[in-house]
């Protein structure tokens, strides 16, 4: 166990399956009554999935160790996916 | 030098800096080539392919919440008769297949040729697990009358979903194929630059599915 807990890619694997249950949980209609609104499920459910493919692409796709650049269009990438996805969703374009 | 001794590897030429890099696991023995501003993982241009695919699949996102905002009853009701059990356990095995293969890449890239395939096998059974779950649900749904032109919420179900699963099918296909070849001993850097450029298509998959169920089965 102390070998599992000093390899940072399974450290990375339990805290994706812990906001995966988190988010399940949130999400769908059962969760609007745990968090209060139907946006507010919403933007939890979103940033935390956009959240984890920031963290997929850093951590097994080794984009961590990339050159700034990469890093830097990673980033960005999924900050204007989650910002689009959420105006949308908000009416941004209705 | 074990693994240059092992392989038959010689030295590389002048042109091609192949240095011993500290992996995330703590092994210092790598076939990586790192240039001073950081390691682009695979090839170069397989980043282009991925960038392609994910903007392709983001636009399919902005347009599936597009539609969702001219009819969130039609949406919600349509929501409900897919099972997040069914869901939930698919992200739990591609995150698990993640795992795997980026473990596998890791091994590969130490030249270890028992571990790396077995990683690889490990990865694919995850997606094989995922693949006959969601022809379960596909069952599931047309067992109930639901088919794509249900309701617009089940035309982007079904597109996205069925172009997603095709991604999986390519990368198991691909997982399977560097289950055989890290079972060889790699030979040359720019074989490992392709192992990287396989696992990065699969982390692809798994975080493209990632988004999908969060639209899908999640958002209210």
């Amino acid at each position: 166990m102390p070998v599992l807990l000093r390899d940072r890619l399974f450290l990375v694997w339990v805290l994706l399956v812990a906001v995966t249950l988190l988010s399940s949980q949130i999400g769908g209609s059962s969760g609007v009554a745990w968090i209060g609104s139907p946006a507010a499920v919403t933007v939890a459910v979103l940033s935390i999935a956009l959240a984890k493919v920031w963290m997929v692409m850093f951590t097994y796709m080794d984009v961590r160790g990339a050159p700034l650049a990469l890093r830097v269009l990673v980033t960005a990438w999924v900050a204007i996916v989650l910002t689009a996805l959420l105006a949308i969703y908000f009416g941004a374009l209705s | 030098m074990a693994f240059a001794i092992r392989s038959g590897w010689h030295r590389p030429a002048p042109d091609v800096d192949i240095e011993r890099s500290i992996l995330p696991s703590g092994d210092s023995l790598s076939l990586r080539r790192d240039s001073p501003g950081g390691h682009i993982p695979g090839e170069a241009g397989v980043w282009i392919l991925l960038f392609g695919e994910m903007t392709f699949f983001a636009l399919l996102f902005a347009s599936f919440l597009l539609y969702r905002t001219s009819d969130v009853a039609g949406f919600t009701a349509s929501q409900a008769h897919l099972s997040k059990a069914v869901g939930l356990t698919n992200t739990l095995l591609l995150l698990t297949s993640s795992l795997f293969v980026a473990k596998a890449v890791g091994a590969a890239s130490r030249g270890d040729t028992s571990s790396a395939p077995r990683l690889f096998r490990l990865g694919l059974a995850c997606a094989i697990g995922f693949i006959l779950l969601k022809g379960f649900e596909y069952h599931e749904l047309f067992d109930r009358g639901i088919a794509i032109d249900s309701h617009v919420f089940f035309s982007f179900y079904f597109g996205l979903t069925v172009l997603h699963l095709g991604h999986v099918v390519i990368g198991s296909i691909l997982l399977g194929a560097m289950s055989v070849a890290t079972g060889k001993m790699l030979a040359k850097p720019s074989h490992l630059a392709l192992i990287e450029s396989g696992g990065c298509f699969w982390h692809m998959v798994d975080l493209l599915w990632i988004v999908i169920f969060a639209l899908l089965y999640l958002v209210e």
